[in-house]
Parts: structure tokens; sequence; C-alpha cells
């Protein structure tokens, strides 16, 4: 192929961001092309076949935030997308019976009254309270960041964020900044007393970030990840019917029947530029590709200083950006089984082993896990997050058999001994990993066929997810809304002209949400850039 | 009838009853030690030696609460040594003992100190706005910090906003090699907090630090000595030896206090500078407070951490040139002071770690009565759990082993030793938990969220009763600021 | 999964229509039969059997216990006597209400506090800074209402009653077990609640029913207990008003004022949660009943051609209420045709201008899904009070 065909943007990476991206440019009659380094598309969204009939949804596994609008507007449901719920949410216990949360108020309430009567009753105010700020934060979601920092520019937005915050009244204020800044255990002792009811439902507050439990500001990571349900009960969270990937390419399907062109195995090597405007890209295979506009989704640093490189941008934006911090926390463990694990505090095949399964016993439990990723070890009895999606979608699997996806945390990219030694410690992990759900379901290893483990240098290396970090870039406070990835520049908008970003990376970041590349997407079509 | 009780004679309850007195009103502290100054108090190690049992230093005062009660203190910029031969001299806003790329960086962070300096003090020398208020007085605050904060300049606000949710430890990194200054900084930012440096949120506490001791250190003792002076001169009246049992209401507002003794004391208005919880909740009957302010002051954090040690030595500690040291912060690098924090968290009764912070006073200082010739050297000791047994006598002998990296012959030295665990800081003091600022100052417990967001401006939600403690804005530095904010706030609604 | 209260074997048994709901997560009988009307009947006539074992119960005992209730409630239930039961409602500092029911004053400083809805949390909060002990005790105790005109001639053959008075309460042994026994209830009749300890349940149901046949007893669900509920003007937690604890705005919440339980608040005594809001929101009165006109019911039907019917089931779905300009200005959240009073009545909620007796306005109601309106005529509440409800 030639330099001769000109598109209106190009997107570098086959994401679902980028797919989103890709799907809504093409849906306004753009000239879009879209390249992907590997074989498949979707990126962390992806399913993999690594034993004949075992389907892994590799990285991403449960998908909850996927913006409604996007379903809509992209028809997904045409292009085969089928999300089913999962059925509950499901903490095995070693003495005692463990605790399952149902998405039905008796149940849910009978379970947690064993382990405290107050805190039952309790629970579905703290589900409608952390709707009410969900509702507040929601929109914030599907609209650029609002940048209190160039005012008078942005005054508009600023203020309608200010006068909604006024609405709050003064105890929802309260509540707003607490939860924007206190640890997810100081959430939750303010609700509950039991222990084993707060250590699941802290986990949500560090799933994807470096931070424990008792950190402040994990109770606002604890609400991103509530928002994916409706008032506490878990309809919202689902499995992609074929496995994540089947997002991916149900977007995918959706793109190119608008009209976007999708080239696989097409790493890109470098993004030109002329003149700090960017012109299009070089692939390593020395095709070379122009276009009006291109979109990166892929992460900030690769973007910058792999693809554009240091020497285009400015030493401060340069500066910037390498403080972006990344520091990736979990890894993966994806199972294909002979059989059904059997759990001894729940014996048996039933409803519960349909949700999420979190081995999560207690706050310190999960607080000790973190402290161990901390000073530069993965955990020894970590936080495993498992799904076993072939009892809900069999086509995953061999009839009888079933998959198990563990996420676990902590795996720090960066160990004491550097990152390259995860390569030595993987099978360790993964032992790690076995031997922690062996404790809780015993006859778990021998059932085992194959075992794929991830690690934060394999999500790095293979996935193109820097430092194996799952969300482009942690969640914390400083690295959110209008400073993500940096201030000045969190509009998707980059130092290069015509660049712009369209990932996790940016606003409003990480998860199977694929608002970044609809707001991208958006901007550049509004604001006529495109 | 007088006009107003003071609750508490440390510095925020005689800043506050100096300046209402000065106003011309008919004040009375209670105070329920034997004697006043609260936490600042000195009292005898051993013979002849005294020294505060709680606090040894303030930071942060400033003129205006200087003016207020009309005492003069020239406060002094401190020196502050590390292990490892690094002194942070913010004198001569420079760092000693690390190579230049540090030096710069350090220069360069003070240089970011002073910019922010000017929004912080908007910020703490004001009572807290009140963001859900309207009305052009509150509006008016509010710009005003607004136009602080612009004036920052882009790159200055870039930094705080980024700074204020970090860790203190990503903080330090991104900017320093040196593990001796990085440990010392986080050291000095964290004292007295319940958080490691790998903590969101706790770079705000190094920046606030640095504000606050750029603004120069004042000895504990000396302020006390001026403010009881000032006390004496208004001819202010003090009970001391009794408490306060309960505030009293006549339905619509407070009408004085009733004692432990069961005395009354009739009055117009009630200023208390105990820990908010005590005030709010065991003061006052629960009938006169909304159920939910209640609720929220149930989860106020204020579980301290930080063990008191004093020493009395026979010569003083001295750094690398000979020079005796003044203020110090032992911790090697970040990892230890993560880790000292870890057995805090998790409630160890063993000790591996310990982060000690301190000051050593010389013989001008007021530490000994007669003509002693010994040296009183104040430490912080952290993270001491405070619902645990620990084993104090190794508890000290770690310290004297920490303290022997600066003076190898320390136990010849030592005449005498006196170590106050957190659980007896917290009764002795009413701390409610062991911290010293009565709330840990996290992000969500400062500003107009002190002590609860509905009495963040010195008024209780019941009439005639004022909070001016350290519980409320801005509840940093020991230095009265509170305390006098309150008595302002006060003599406003005359 | 519904919980079994401590009669299931024997309400269960008993249930031969299989309908069933959840109240407050325990399994509970809509009606023991496919009509709900037989049990209806017994209530009024002879008498009839509810398992009220759902009601959450909290035992409340220690030196500030009535203080601390009279701080929880609307009333001053420190002045209440031993053996005394009272109807109250509690609300948040802003008013609104949370839930309502009665307590008993067991003993010196034991009360015993029944609610609708679960909210022991609530209750514990408020405890602190009281010498006071709160404890759920819903799961230990057994409640059957038996409710209707021969109740007490039932009862006095189980035990000695010593002429128990409305609203109070005392100890009885009935058919050799212990048990506490009041005189209140939730159908506007004779009545009485017995409580006793859960294990014994099955028996004092056993016993209940053997000595009932001479007296008309039936077991009775909910469903009959709703049609008595609403000719006797009581409002429904989750039905006529919602607990502040479940609302999302407080335009969903009510005060005691507009849910017709202004009378139970006693504002001028010390301080106690919502006082202060209740002062300003005094004389809201909202709630009343609305009779309607059945012959324009009957038009309605005649309309689609089709015959009256008459729904055998109280409707829990409120419907807007109008004024004569055919504005919205209220709801009717309970309605039922009353077999008692022949007539179709609800409980309906309007501004105060709208609540004057005597006055007309105009009620939703669908036929075959053709929304019209019909003619009320606002009443006082209750539509049913017979005087052997009270008598001694």
């Amino acid at each position: 192929m030639t330099a001769t065909t000109r598109y209106d943007a190009i997107i570098v990476g086959g994401g679902h961001n980028g797919l989103v991206c890709a799907a809504y440019l093409a849906g306004a009659g753009r000239k879009v092309l879209l390249l992907e380094r590997r074989h498949l598309l979707g990126g962390a969204a992806v399913t993999e076949e690594h034993l004949a009939g075992f389907k892994y949804s590799a990285c991403s596994y449960v998908v909850s935030l996927l913006r409604p609008e996007i379903i809509h507007d992209l028809e997904l449901a045409k292009h085969g997308l089928s999300i089913i719920p999962l059925a509950c949410s499901f903490t095995p216990d070693l003495s005692g019976p463990g605790l399952v949360r149902w998405p039905d108020f008796a149940r849910t309430h009978d379970e947690i009254s064993r382990l405290s009567r107050r805190d039952a009753d309790r629970y579905p105010e703290f589900g409608k309270a952390m709707g009410k700020m969900g509702d507040f934060i929601r929109p914030l979601l599907m609209q650029p960041a609002p940048d209190p920092t160039r005012l008078p520019r942005r005054l508009g937005e600023s203020l309608s964020l200010l006068r909604r915050l006024r609405k709050l009244g003064p105890r929802g204020l309260a509540q707003f900044v607490q939860l924007m800044t206190q640890s997810a255990v100081d959430l939750l002792d303010r609700w509950f007393e039991s222990d084993r009811l707060k250590a699941p439902m802290a986990c949500s507050g560090i799933i994807g970030t470096f931070l424990g439990v008792r950190s402040p500001t994990t109770a606002y990571v604890l609400l991103h990840h509530y928002m994916g349900e409706i008032d506490g009960a878990y309809r919202a969270w689902g499995f992609a019917r074929g496995g994540t990937g089947a997002i991916s390419e149900a977007i995918a399907s959706a793109a190119r029947a608008r009209g976007a062109e999708i080239l696989c195995e097409a790493a890109v090597e470098k993004i030109t530029t002329r003149r700090g405007s960017a012109r299009g890209v070089v692939l390593e295979d020395g095709r070379e590709f122009e276009a009006r506009v291109v979109i990166s989704a892929c992460d900030p640093r690769r973007t910058f200083f792999s693809f554009v490189g240091r020497d285009q941008l400015d030493d401060d934006f340069v500066a910037q950006i390498t403080r972006y911090r990344y520091r990736g926390s979990s890894g993966k463990v994806n199972l294909a089984l002979d059989r059904l694990p059997d759990f001894s505090c729940r014996p048996g095949r039933g409803l519960h082993l349909q949700g999420d399964i979190a081995i999560a016993p207690s706050i310190d439990y999960l607080e000790r896990a973190y402290d161990e990723a901390k000073h530069g070890a993965f955990s020894r009895r970590p936080y495993i997050n498992l799904v076993i999606p072939s009892l809900t979608d069999p086509t995953v699997a061999p009839p009888g058999k079933h998959v198990m996806s563990a996420f676990v945390q902590y795996a720090p990219y960066q160990l004491a001994e550097g990152p390259a030694a995860w390569d030595q410690q993987r099978e360790a992990f993964g032992d790690t990993v076995v031997e922690t759900l062996e404790e809780y379901c015993p006859g778990l290893k021998d059932a085992i066929l194959h075992r794929q483990v991830l690690t934060p240098l394999d999500l790095e290396r293979e996935y193109g997810l820097t430092e194996g970090n799952i969300f482009h870039g942690e969640l914390s406070l400083e690295q959110l809304l209008f400073m993500r990835p940096t201030m000045g520049w969190a509009r998707y908008q980059t130092p290069i002209q015509n660049l712009w970003l369209c990932a996790s990376g940016a606003h409003p970041g990480g998860g199977l949400m694929g608002a970044p590349g609809a707001l991208c997407a958006r901007r550049l079509l509004e604001e006529h850039y495109l | 009838m007088i006009d107003v009780v003071v609750i508490g004679a440390g510095i925020n309850g005689l800043t506050a009853a100096t300046m209402l007195a000065r106003a011309g009103l008919a004040v009375e502290v209670v105070e329920a030690r034997p004697v006043l100054g609260g936490m600042a108090a000195r009292e005898p190690i051993a013979d002849g030696y005294l020294a505060p049992v709680g606090i040894y230093e303030t930071t942060g005062v400033r003129p205006w609460m200087l003016n207020a009660v009309g005492i003069a203190l020239s406060p002094e910029l401190p020196r502050l040594h590390g292990s490892g031969g690094v002194v942070v001299d913010l004198a001569q806003r420079r760092v000693e003992g690390v190579d230049p790329t540090d030096a710069a960086a350090f220069e360069d962070l003070v240089e970011l100190v002073t910019r922010i300096g000017p929004l912080f003090w908007r910020l703490m020398d004001h009572p807290p706005i009140d963001p859900v208020a309207s009305g052009w007085r509150s509006l008016w605050a509010a710009a005003r910090v607004g136009l602080s904060a612009r004036r920052l300049g882009f790159e200055a606000l870039r930094e705080l906003l980024r700074a204020a949710p970090m860790p203190l430890a990503d903080f330090l990194d991104e900017r320093f090699e040196s593990n001796a200054l990085k440990g010392l900084l986080a050291a000095e930012a964290l004292k007295y907090r319940f958080a490691g440096a790998k903590s969101p949120t706790t770079a705000l506490d190094l920046l606030a630090a640095l504000v606050y001791q750029s603004a120069g250190i004042v000895p504990a003792c000396r302020l006390l000595e001026r403010l009881v002076a000032a006390a004496k001169h208004h001819e202010l009246r003090v009970r001391c030896g009794v408490r306060v049992s309960s505030v009293n209401f006549d339905g619509s507002r407070a009408t004085g206090v009733t004692l432990s003794d069961g005395m009354r004391i009739e009055a117009r208005s009630v200023l208390s500078t105990v820990h908010p919880r005590q005030t709010l909740c065991e003061l006052i009957s629960p009938r006169y407070l909304p159920a939910a302010l209640r609720d929220d002051l149930r989860a106020w954090r204020s579980q301290g951490s930080t063990a008191r040690l004093d020493l009395v030595l026979a010569q003083p500690l001295r750094d690398n040139a000979g020079r005796p040291l003044s203020r110090f912060a032992l911790s090697d690098n970040l990892s230890e002071l993560e880790r000292a924090y870890d057995q805090g968290k998790h409630r160890q009764s063993t000790l591996e770690q310990l982060v000690l912070t301190g000051q050593q006073f010389d013989l001008d200082g007021g530490f000994a009565d007669r003509g002693h010739d010994a040296h009183v050297v104040c430490l912080t000791v952290q993270h001491v759990p405070s619902d645990r047994v620990v084993d104090e006598n190794a508890l000290r002998a770690a310290v004297r082993q920490r303290l022997s990296a600066i003076d190898a012959n320390l136990a010849q030295h030592l005449r005498a030793e006196r170590f106050t665990s957190v659980a007896a800081l917290a009764q002795g003091f009413a701390l409610d938990g062991g911290q010293f600022e009565h709330g840990e100052l996290s992000l969500d417990q400062q500003y107009f969220m002190r002590p609860q967001i509905r009495c963040a401006s010195y008024r209780a939600p019941l009439r005639g009763l004022y909070l001016g403690g350290n519980g409320s804005h801005p509840g940093r530095g020991f230095n009265g600021a509170a305390g006098a904010l309150a008595a302002n706030a006060m003599l406003a609604d005359r | 999964m519904l919980l079994p209260t401590p009669v299931h074997s024997r309400t269960f048994a008993a249930c031969r229509s299989f309908r069933f709901k959840d109240w407050g997560g325990y399994l509970a009988v809509a009606a023991y039969d496919p009509s709900s009307e037989v049990e209806y009947y017994a209530v009024r006539h002879g008498c009839g059997l509810f398992d009220v074992s759902p009601l959450r119960k909290y035992d409340i005992s220690g030196p500030d216990a009535g203080a601390f209730l009279s701080y929880l409630t609307v009333r001053d239930v420190a002045k209440l006597a031993v053996g005394r039961v009272s109807y109250l409602c509690w609300c948040n500092d802003d008013g609104q209400l949370i839930d309502d029911g009665t307590v008993t004053r067991i003993d010196a400083e034991h009360y015993r506090l029944t609610a609708t809805l679960p909210g022991l949390h609530w209750v514990d909060d408020r405890a602190s800074g009281f010498n006071v002990t709160v404890s759920d005790v819903t799961d230990r105790l057994v409640a059957l209402a038996l409710q209707g005109p021969q109740a007490r001639g039932l009862l006095e053959q189980l035990g000695e009653l010593n002429k128990l008075r409305f609203f109070r309460s005392r100890a009885v042994r009935l058919a050799g077990l212990d048990c506490y026994l009041t005189r209140t209830g939730y159908t506007g009749d004779l009545g009485y609640e017995i409580w006793a300890d859960a294990a014994d349940g099955p028996a004092l149901w056993d016993a209940l029913l053997a000595a009932g046949a001479a007296f008309g007893l039936r077991p009775a669900g909910l469903e009959a207990l709703d049609i008595c509920r609403i000719e006797a003007g009581f409002v429904l937690n989750g039905i006529d008003y919602r607990s502040a604890l479940q609302c999302h705005t407080a335009a969903q919440s009510s005060t005691p004022y507009e849910c017709g339980l202004g009378w139970a608040v006693d504002l001028e005594r010390e301080p106690f949660v919502g006082q202060a809001a209740l002062r300003k929101r005094r004389g809201e009165e909202r709630l009343f009943g609305v009779v309607a006109d059945w012959p324009a019911i009957e038009a309605l039907f005649r309309l689609q051609g089709l015959p009256p019917t008459i729904p055998s089931a109280a409707s829990r779905e409120g419907v807007p209420l109008y004024d004569g300009d055919g504005c919205q200005i209220g709801r009717v959240t309970s309605r039922t045709w009353s077999p008692q009073l022949k007539q179709y009545i609800g409980i309906a909620a309007a501004p105060q201008a709208h609540a004057v007796p005597g006055t007309r306005l105009q009620m939703e109601f669908t036929v075959e899904y053709q929304r019209r309106q019909v003619p009320v005529t606002v009443t006082e509440l209750p539509f049913f009070d017979p005087p052997r409800k009270r008598s001694r």
C-alpha cells in the first residue's frame, strides 16, 4: 500500500475505547482507519483460547460500566452483544457459611442478619446513599472534565458543578468530600460493624489501584465500581456472552458496519509529525498512513514517549507525562477446570457460584495483602476476585467443563528485585493463587487442566498496558478529572496538534466503560476538528 | 452571671480567654488539670527538671495571633537534623549533606512552599468558608480564596492540586534521591499523624508543615509563659483542678456549665477547647443536638499513634560538627517509616521500627529550676498502638538504641527519662483516642469539615456554644489559632 | 429468601390459596382461602387470628429507657404507667417519619417497641448517650393478633384476663403457656395481641384454634388485615407514607402531621428527635378519608357495557386526587371496598384546604384500561369505629 490513501482519522490501538471512537467517527461519515498491533481486536477486552474449547476472558472479565448510551448509539445488541448479569456476590469463609449478597433485599437481609442485624437493616440505606452519590458523579463520566483552573473560560461548567454540589446540602456535601478523600474502610466503618460484611464491600475500593483498603481516597474507587450497580444490587454487573472479547467484537462489527477500516497485525512504530502537528503513522513493517488527525487509544506514556518521541514535546509536558503514575498492582490467573469447584463453606452447585466470588475474609487480610505489595512482593495471601463464566455462559467451555477467571491483587509491577523478576516469579505467583483458592475449595488443584498466569509484566508485554496498569494509569485523585493525564490536557487534545487521546488515560478513566472513546469522538465532531 | 466560660486552659483556651477579656468581657476559664497549659504544661521529669508532657513546640504562630493577645515573641526558623548528616535549614532555605541535584530540588521545593504560602495563610488565618451558605459575606470569602489560588499561577496551582491527594512517598520520590532527606521530611511532615508516607493525601502534610515551619517555631513553653502572663495581666479568672461535667441550656441557648463538684457557673456563652466529641457528645445531653450530627461525630477519627519520651542528659546531643543539636528527625528512609506505620496500623505490641522526631532544649528554655546543668530532649515516638500494651522498657531501649546513632555514649549521659504512652496521653488530656490534634488532620477532617460541616464556623448548632479547640479549623501547629478564630466568631456574634 | 415465622408450620399448612407476601423479609400469608372475604367477616363478627410475628420488636431496658424512648419518639413515653401501651411514631431530625408502632411499658425499666420495617440501626444509634440496652427480640417472640368481637370470650376461656382494658397490657397464662397480652390491634375492632416465646408459637396457635371453633375463629391473612385497617383509618408504613430511611428526596417523606399522626406528637416537653422541625410543620394536617360515589363507579362500568365488579382485596397502589377543576391536588394511597360499610373508601392526603369533611373531590378510577375520575367525598377517619373496641 502506498501513502496515497488519506484518512480523516487514524486510531492507534484496537482496544474497546479505540473501537468505540472509530465507530462514532465512522458513523458521522468520517473515513477512519484503526490499527491494532495484535492479531485480535479488543486490547485488554479479549477472549482467548489456550486449550481447545476453553475460552478465557484473558484480562477484563466482567462488565458493568459500559455506558448504556454507547450500547444504544452503536446498536451493539444488533451486533451480537449480550450481557448476562451476575447472580450475586459471594464471599467464602474458612469458618462459617460465608456471605452471599443477592440482588433481592430479603435474601441479602437474611444473609447479613447472621453477621449483624443492625448491618442488615442498614444495608439498603448504604446502597441508596451510594446511588445518590453515583447520580451526582455519573454525569461527569459522560462529559469532558470541568476544569476549574481554566477560569473564566470554562466558568459555566465549573459553576454548574458548584451549583450541583451546593444542591447536595451540607450533609450531602460532607458525604461527597468524604467519598473523594476517605479510605474505603473509613467509609464503611460509618455504616457497618461486621468485618465480614465490610471486607468484601471494601474490595471494590482497591480494584486496579495500588492502594490498600485503609488508604485514603479508596472510597472514591469504591463508588466508581458501585456505579455499575443499581440501588446496591448487582444487577448491572455481568458477563458478555462469549467472553469479554465479544464486546470488542460487537463494537468492531458496529464500526465496520459504519465504514471504518480495521487492520490487525499492524503495529505502529511512530506517529509522524510535521511542525508540531501529527500527520500520520509509520508501521513497524514500513507501511505509512496519513490522516487529518491521529487518535491514540494507547496509554499516555506509550503514546508520547514511544510513538511521538520526547524530542517533539516541551520539557514541562515530558516531565508531566513522566510523573504520570501507572504502577500496575494486579495479575490475572485463568484456569481451565475439569469439574466445578466446590467451596467447603457452601458445598454443591448453587446459584452462589454464578456471581462474583471474593476471597476477602477480613479487612486485615486485605490490608496485609497490600502491605506485602507495598514493600515489593506479591501478596502471599492475596485478594482474589473470581468468576466462573462457564456456569452462566456454556459457550466458553466444553460441556461439563469450566473456566475460572481469577483477578488477583496485589501483584506489584515493581517487585523489590525489579519488574524483570516477574519472569522468575510467575509460576510461584500462580501457585500462591491456586493454593489460596485450594483452602476455600479443596480439590481445585486436581481439577486444573490448564492455567494461564498473567503478571503485570505480561500485561505490559502482551497487551500494551504500561507497567501492567489495567486502567492506563492509576485512578488516584491527582490523576482524575481535569488532571487526567495532566492538568491542562484533560480534554483529549495534546500539545501535538491533531494528536488526540481516546483511551483510559483520559477522563473519565479506566474500566470497560467506553466513555473516553465516545467523548473524544464527540469533541472532535462537535467542535469541528474533524 | 458572667459573659463567657472557657473550657480548657491550654494554648487555645488561654488565647481565646485573653482575647475575650481584652474585648471587655467577663471571662472564666475552667481547667480539669491542676496546672495551666494543657498539653503544653510542664511537669517534673525528675527532681528539678521539667518538660511538657504533650507538646513541646508550636509552629505557624502568626503575628495577628500575638497581637490579638498582646504578646511579643519572635519565632525562629528551624534547623532540622536528619540521619546521615542531612540538615534542612529553613533560615538559609537549603539542605546540607546531599548531592547538588537534591540540593537544587530542595530549593525548588522551598520556592514552591513560598509560592503557596499566601494561599495557605488565606485558608488558615480565617474561618473556613461555608460551601453551602449563601449571602455576600460567604461569597466574598470564597472569592478571596479563589483569587489567592489564581495568584499562584498555573504551575504552582498544578503542583498544589496534584500534591494535595498524593502520597508523600510519591511526592518525595519525584523530587529527591537521598533516602535520608526523604525520611527526614516525611518524619517531620507526619509527626502526630496516624498515616504512612504511602498513604494518599499525605503530600499535603509536608507542604503544610513546611509552610508552618517557614513562619517559625516557638517552644510551646515559651508561648505558654507569655500567654499566662497576658492572662494574668488581664486578671483572667481561672479555676484549675475541676472538670466541667455538663454544659447547660435553657432550651434556646447555653447558660453556663456545671462542674464536677456540683457548682454551676452561669454565663451567656460557653467556649470549649476540648475534644469536639467530648464537648458535643459528653458534656451535652443527646437531646440538644441533631441526631445526624451525633452519628457523624461518632465517625470522627482521632486515633493516635504518637507516644512521648523525655530525656534528661548530662551532655547535650551534638551533630557531626560538634554543635548541640536542636531539632532532629530520625528516619533513615521511607520504607522504614512505612513499616513503622504498618506496625501501628496492625496494632502490633512488639515494635521493630520507630520514627523519632525531637527537640533538644538548652538550659534557658525553662526546663530546669535551680542551677541545673543538664539538657532536656523531648521526643515523639511513632507509631505506637494506643490500645495495645506495649512493653515500655523495650520501647525505651529501642529509642535509646536509635539515639545512639547520634550519641554513642547516650547511656552514660542519661540522668532521667519519662515515657508517656498514647493511652496515658489520651487519658491525661481527654484526647479520645490519643490524637494530639483532637482529630486526624486528614483531608476529610479539615477546613469546613472540621469537626463537622455544620459547626466548622466555631459555632456549635446550639446558640451560645463555641468550639475553639484543635478539633476546629485549622487544628494544626498547636499555636492557638483555633481558639483565636473561635473568640473572633463569638465577638462577631455579639 | 423469605424467612419463616415461628408459626410457619401452622400458617403454611392452613394456607390453601398459596398466596403469600413478603412482610419485612418474612413469609406472611396474604389469604388462607382464595378469597379473603371469609377472613374479613370472621374479624368483624367472630374473631380472626393473624400471625403478626414479622413486626419488628425491640426490647429497651435500663435506667434511661423511658427517657430514651421519649427522646426517640414523638411521645413522652416516660409518663406511661407500667402496664400501659401507647401508639406512637418516630422521625428524623427533619421531622420526617421513619416508622410507627406501639410501645408497652412492661416494667419500670423495661419497654417493648414494635416497628413495621427493619430499622434496628436507627433505634440503636440514637441510644448512645443513654444508659439503655436495645435488643432486637423479633426472632425470639411469636406475635399473634386475635381480633374481633368474640376475641375476649375466647381468651377468657384460655386464661384469666382480669378485664384487660383498651391499650393496657399484662402477663397472663394462656392454655398453660406464659404469654404477654396487650389489648391492641390493627383492625379497629375489639382485639388483643399475644406475645410469647417463639418456641411456644405452634402450641399457642393450636390452643387458640382448638378453643376458637366456638367463637367463629379463623386464621386471617394480610388481605383481610388491609381491609380492616383501612376501615379503621390506620396508616401503613410503605403504603400511606414512606420511611425517611427509604426516601431519595425530601418530597417523598412525610411528617406525622401529614400522616394524620399529629395527635400523637407531644411537642411541649424536653427536646426529642425532630422536635424543632415538627414545631415548624405543625398544622400541616393532610390525611383524611374519602368515600367514593358508588353510582358513578357503576356508571363507568356501564359505559363499557360491563357489570360493576367489586375488587376483593384492598389496593395498595396510589391514585391521583383532583379538585373540581381537574387539577391534581393529592393522592389516595390505600383504598378498598368496605364490606361492612358497603362503600368504596380510601385513605387520602392533600393540602388542608381540601381536607374539610364534605368537600367533593375527584379520584382517578380505571375501568378496562380507561382512566376516568369518580367523585369522592371527604370524610373524617376512621370509617369504622365500633364502641366494643374500647369497651371495658
